[in-house]
């Protein structure tokens, strides 16, 4: 600085100095009182100069001390203000200097710094708190009342005055509190809501009044953390609700699974192991539940099985589709091979990859049983409706050629060279009528006549047709009891059973053995009902048993030989018709039957039949001479096959009879309206077309009261009997019949 | 005894005029011998007896009685120091 730049400065000049300092300069007097002030003290004491001029102002209490003050403005506002007070000498007098200077605005800037500051902890507070709420919610298999305490004890520490906070939740009538937890005036709560609903009430409370607030007791921050803690709650208790929701769908779902009959289980996609089986799944593969959790289609399956799953398995999950699997076999462990029909579907997880298998099966082994089962009933059902058609027609061809050669037998004389090949004719016919009879059998459609029948005699004339019947290798014994009582029955039927029972025998024995027939005389007494069959009449029956001494059968297979199409042998070998047809004999003629048999010991099959008394065997009537079945009688004879009405026609006109004919039931009622005179006898077939037999035998009778009737057929439907068993009084001719035993039922019938 | 009036004026309750008020009680208790009371003015709520005092900031202590009138302006923290400039030595 040079001398020339020095400025002189006078000591007026430093009046205009402080008079434009920023600071406020006070000087103060002995007094205390003010003798100066510069404008920025007007400014600041809000006062101008002439105020403030003599006005006490005070010492500082220590000399150059630096102090804060502060001043309310005319507006009301505090200013504060640091102030340094020195000593000083003006005009040879002691005075105070008071320098001035606002820091109202600084201040304020500190104050907002300072409390953003606090309230950045108060936010990191609360944001902890919120945080460790929710790592308490997260917690796995916490209960709502732990959660709940927990949640309560967070709230304290994150309000601003933790020392005097205390907490409480009540909720669904339960309370949960901290342990200083008391009832104050200085209050904060927030409605839980569950579902929509009010459940409850949060509440914080301050146990001593603490500084007020702007915003009240507690600040806006804290309402909004109680109002967000009384959020979660809520949340929390959706949840669980959901949860429980979850878990009652879950039970719900699990009863079902678990109850269905079907097998139900669930393989991980990955490696296929079983994670769920429900019980039905158990019974079907024998299987307890941990035996197949974890476990997979080869660790418990035959490979070749084991492949065939594990495929389909694979399909399923490859092509993310459902599939419907038919049939397939499983080995179980106690039942053997059974037939499943399985529906495999994947489940998919949220990204839309399979997850699981679900695989629902149903034993479809007993469906598959009775199907085939059904099968062949519709089988033979067709077979014997075929059977009876033919035999039907086949009759009418048969009688009329073994019919016409018996007549051209009775023209010729006894040593005439045709007679033989007659004779012939004669003999295949029966043959052919035999087999007719069977297949008649067989389609059960021929017609019982229950007569007074002595087993015995039965058997007797049968032995050696069932030697035939058993082969070489099997022993035929018969142990038949002197003065057996009578049966009632129909002699064909009951070489039916001993014939299906000696040849069920004969199966049994493929290395050859004996059967044994024996017959008894049997009373079954009450006791004897009680402790077999209560459905038994007790009385006199007559036991015929047929035993052999073959492979004898199990249980199952005892339970089983009487049903209806149940074979043990192989397919096409049995109709499984055998033994169903001996107990339906045996049941149609008042009779029972019991079957005793264990592996190994051959078996027995014994029936009751029950005794008739008072009634003898009917002996084959003497055969009248031949010129004694000569008569003149008028005849109406019925028949719709032509060959078959000319034969009886010529049969019956040949033994002197006047005959009518028709060729059907109507022209059959036309002739009986027309005719003058008496009509002794109608022959008529049973089954024909447009009417049958019975129904115009009905239909003639009131014209001729005294008409006798003779019905003839091949075979019968339910016209004149009655699940095959004709009804008694009828007269019946069974076709294919010769010239002589029409002329003698014929005889027969009118003369009775 | 002779009476002793001092008047403290100050701005609000915060933690500053607490001590100072404290400080004020102090100098009462060591004035025992005197009749001696304290006023505290608070100018924030009254601001007319500010006017009325001629009180220009806070936070100043008066001594009304026994004059001469003696004032101190700032902050108050030693009693014994207080009593000397107010001019009131305690009574040996």
């Amino acid at each position: 600085m040079t001398m020339t730049d020095r400025v002189n400065i006078h000591q007026t000049d430093f009046g205009s100095i402080i008079s434009s300092i920023a600071d406020s300069i006070v000087i103060v007097d002995q007094k205390g009182n003010i003798c100066f002030a510069n404008p920025s003290a007007e400014d600041f004491f809000c006062r101008n100069l002439k105020e403030l001029l003599g006005k006490p102002f005070g010492f500082p209490l220590i000399k150059d001390q630096t102090t804060e003050i502060e001043v309310i403005s005319k507006s009301g506002e505090l200013r504060m203000a640091e102030m340094q007070m020195t000593e000083s000498v003006l005009g040879g007098k002691k005075v105070y200097l008071a320098s001035i200077r606002d820091f109202t605005e600084l201040k304020r800037l500190e104050q907002g710094l300072r409390k953003q500051g606090s309230d950045l902890a108060e936010r990191v507070k609360e944001l902890s708190c919120l945080y460790r709420i929710s790592k308490i919610i997260e917690r796995p298999k916490a209960s709502f009342e732990e959660m709940a305490r927990g949640i309560v004890a967070l709230i304290p520490p994150a309000w601003q005055y933790p020392d005097i906070t205390c907490a409480r939740i009540i909720l669904n009538g339960q309370e949960f509190k901290t342990e200083n937890f008391k009832e104050t005036d200085w209050r904060q709560t927030s409605d839980i809501v569950v579902n929509g609903k009010q459940a409850g009430v949060l509440e914080v409370n301050y146990l001593e009044e603490r500084p007020e607030k702007d915003e009240g007791p507690f600040s806006k921050e804290e309402r909004s953390l109680i109002d967000a803690i009384a959020e979660r709650l809520g949340h929390i208790l959706d949840r669980i609700k959901g949860k429980e929701e979850l878990q009652r769908t879950n039970r719900f779902l699990d009863s079902i699974i678990e109850n269905i009959p079907n097998m139900i289980f669930l393989k991980d996609a990955k490696e296929l192991r079983f994670i769920r089986f429900n019980r039905a799944g158990e019974d079907l593969l024998g299987y307890s539940r941990d035996d197949l959790l974890g476990k997979n289609d080869y660790d418990l399956f035959p490979k070749e099985q084991a492949d065939w799953f594990t495929e389909k398995d694979q399909k399923v999950l490859r092509e993310m589709d459902v599939i419907d699997i038919e049939e397939e076999p499983v080995r179980t462990r106690h039942k053997g091979e059974r037939t499943l029909h399985t529906k495999k579907v994947p489940i998919l997880n949220v990204e839309g990859e399979p997850e699981y298998l679900l695989g629902i099966s149903e034993d479809i082994t007993e469906r598959k049983k009775l199907e085939a089962q059904f099968q062949q009933a519709q089988k033979m059902e067709a077979v014997g409706r075929l059977a009876g058609g033919v035999a039907h027609d086949f009759n009418n061809l048969l009688m009329t050629i073994m019919g016409n050669a018996d007549l051209m037998l009775m023209g010729l004389a006894e040593d005439d060279p045709f007679r033989e090949k007659l004779e012939q004719i004669g003999q295949n016919g029966k043959r052919a009528a035999r087999l007719t009879r069977q297949l008649l059998a067989f389609s059960r459609k021929q017609i019982l006549q229950p007569v007074a029948l002595d087993l015995n005699e039965l058997i007797k004339g049968f032995v050696k047709m069932l030697e035939r019947l058993i082969g070489e290798d099997v022993e035929l014994e018969t142990v038949l009891v002197s003065g057996l009582r009578l049966v009632k029955a129909d002699p064909g039927q009951v070489e039916q059973i001993i014939m299906n029972l000696v040849i069920n025998a004969r199966d049994a024995m493929p290395g050859g053995g004996k059967v044994i027939i024996e017959t008894a005389n049997a009373d079954l007494d009450e006791d004897y009902v009680r402790a077999h069959d209560v459905s038994l009449q007790p009385g006199p029956y007559v036991m015929l048993a047929v035993s052999d001494t073959g492979t004898g059968m199990d249980e199952e297979t005892r339970s089983n030989i009487f049903e209806p199409f149940f074979t043990t042998k192989e397919v096409g070998k049995g109709t499984g018709l055998g033994l169903s047809t001996v107990y339906g004999i045996v049941k149609q003629s008042g009779g029972y039957i019991w079957v005793y048999s264990e592996p190994g010991q051959g078996t027995t099959f014994k029936i009751y039949l029950p005794a008739v008394v008072g009634e003898t065997v009917q002996r084959k009537k003497e055969q009248p001479p031949a010129d004694d079945l000569t008569g003149s009688e008028t005849i109406l004879v019925v028949e719709d096959d032509d060959a078959l009405r000319n034969l009886g026609r010529e049969i019956l006109e040949r033994q002197g009879y006047r005959v009518l004919d028709a060729g059907n039931g109507i022209e059959a009622l036309r002739i009986s309206e027309a005719h003058r005179g008496q009509i002794h006898l109608m022959i008529t077939d049973v089954v024909m077309p447009k009417m049958g037999g019975k129904k115009v035998a009905d239909r003639s009778q009131p014209l001729y009261p005294q008409m006798k009737v003779i019905y003839m057929s091949g075979y019968t439907d339910n016209s004149i009997a009655h699940h095959g068993i004709l009804a008694p009084g009828l007269n019946f001719l069974q076709k294919p019949f010769s010239p002589e035993v029409l002329a003698r039922k014929v005889r027969e019938v009118l003369d009775a | 005894m002779e009476k002793v009036v001092l008047k403290l004026y100050v701005s609000g309750k915060s933690p500053r005029y607490k001590r100072v008020i404290e400080e004020g009680h102090r100098i009462i208790e060591k004035l025992s011998e005197y009749d001696a009371q304290l006023e505290v003015i608070d100018i924030s709520e009254h601001p007319e007896v500010a006017q009325e005092d001629n009180i220009l900031a806070t936070p100043t202590l008066i001594k009304k009685l026994p004059p001469p009138i003696r004032s101190i302006i700032g902050d108050l923290f030693d009693s014994d120091k207080i009593l000397m400039v107010l001019d009131l030595a305690p009574l040996r």
